[in-house]
């Protein structure tokens, strides 16, 4: 499929910030291995932290496509030595993991929202997108299972699990809204039937989202309050996170694993 | 925990389930270790993720561990009138019996019984089940077993299919570790 330039450039755009989004959530995942508050979810969780990052790995491959760089070195290039002015993630993805009912909170809301994504992006006008929505989607399925599972017992457990949430759903509600935020150039591929148009991904996530947090007890916060913090600029968590997750490679830059 | 007194008196661990695994369609389910959960539901979803790590996987069962009722071959010898006197009470229902057939090996699904209580079961299994190999029996009822669904095979067990990571054949360094073990210098 030949693309015109316009069109490859909005779309290498949005493929790095969803690579973006999963590498981070990924990250942050993954400092509750050895942590969580049972073995076996330590384990799980984890494997969620991993398959977030493997989604990461996937959404870089085809922006490396795009731009015509080499599928299989450039993702580490993204990931490892690119400084935080140049993330594109959702600041939501960096702030700090917090307590259990926020990381999972944050990963229930974020499975929903790439689960809904994906559901419009298996049908996408660019096929590679199509085919590796396909393939992400068949692994949103099992994390929504399990984060809905948690996310419905801390809700409904006790009053502090339930404080708890509320907590962590006042911290999350303007950061998650602020996610579904169009970039610049999205326009340009929702025209080209490549992605869906942001407001019917928020609707379609709303819609999933509102009845669940009704049922079991919690209330998102009204109005929404704005954030200042963007996709382009940062909190101060992010450069903090990257100084620890490219600190290997950036030692030895030209090592081969 | 009156008795079990070497047992810390606050355990806070969540209740305890027994997995089975099932390889494949004609396999029958065996015993793959035990998970923590707080419910049925999530002891499912644990048990997937601590023991399906590999794409040989077609069901899960778990089921909890107290409702387990468990007897060596050794322990049936050594009271060689135990069932004298224990009279199979209660609603018949369907019990699944487990048997361990070498010191090596692990619990293997060995068929059904009907019995009203865990002696009952026993009872019936080691004639129904009869095998002079067998050095564990296990039964629990049937209805205290959750399963996975066929429709779960996708979403919770071919996934692991695209692991490869997981494998531990993926790493060289697998099989110069056992080279060393063989002492091959190679």
């Amino acid at each position: 499929m030949t693309l015109d330039d316009r069109v490859k450039s909005a779309l290498a755009e949005k493929l790095l910030a969803m690579g973006d989004d999963e590498l981070i959530l990924g990250h942050r995942d993954s400092e509750w291995c050895g942590h969580a508050p049972i073995l076996e979810e330590d384990i799980a969780f984890a494997n969620i932290a991993l398959d977030e990052q493997g989604h990461a790995a996937i959404w870089y491959g085809l922006h490396a496509e795009v731009i015509g760089e080499e599928k299989e070195t450039y993702p580490d290039k993204l990931a490892f030595m690119r400084p935080a002015g140049e993330f594109r993630n959702a600041p939501v993805m960096e702030l700090p993991k917090g307590d259990w009912a926020f990381s999972m909170l944050r990963q229930y809301l974020f499975d929903v929202a790439e689960h809904t994504l994906m559901d419009s992006l298996v049908k996408s006008s660019y096929q590679p997108l199509a085919d590796a929505a396909a393939k992400v989607q068949r692994e949103e399925f099992y994390h929504l299972r399990h984060t809905q599972a948690w996310v419905r017992r801390l809700g409904l457990g006790t009053a502090e699990s339930n404080h708890r949430m509320q907590a962590a759903l006042a911290a999350l509600w303007a950061y998650f809204i602020a996610t579904f935020e169009p970039l610049a150039t999205d326009d340009t591929l929702v025209e080209a039937g490549m992605i869906p148009p942001a407001h019917d991904w928020q609707a379609a996530w709303e819609a999933r989202v509102l009845p669940m947090l009704n049922e079991i007890n919690l209330k998102p916060p009204s109005p929404v309050e704005s954030i200042t913090p963007s996709r382009t600029r940062h909190t101060e968590h992010l450069a903090a996170l990257l100084a620890e997750m490219q600190s290997v490679a950036r030692l030895q830059p030209d090592a081969r694993w | 925990m009156a008795d079990k007194p070497w047992l810390p008196v606050t355990d806070t661990q969540w209740p305890q389930y027994i997995v089975f695994h099932q390889e494949g369609a004609d396999s029958p389910h065996e015993y793959a270790g035990a998970v923590h959960a707080p419910d049925a539901e999530l002891a499912l979803t644990n048990a997937r993720d601590v023991f399906v790590r590999r794409p040989d996987c077609v069901s899960l069962w778990v089921v909890r561990e107290d409702r387990i009722f468990a007897r060596t071959a050794e322990e049936l010898a050594l009271d060689p009138r135990w069932a004298d006197g224990i009279h199979d009470a209660g609603q018949p229902a369907t019990w699944l019996v487990f048997q361990k057939l070498n010191h090596r090996g692990t619990l293997v699904h060995a068929g059904e019984v009907e019995a009203g209580t865990p002696e009952g079961a026993l009872i019936t299994a080691l004639t129904a089940c009869a095998n002079p190999s067998a050095i564990v029996w296990w039964v629990t009822p049937d209805r205290a077993v959750i399963r996975s669904e066929p429709g779960d095979i996708a979403e919770m067990f071919e996934i692991a299919k695209s692991k490869r990571f997981r494998d531990q054949g993926e790493y060289h360094i697998v099989t110069a570790m056992r080279k060393i073990g063989g002492g091959d210098k190679s």
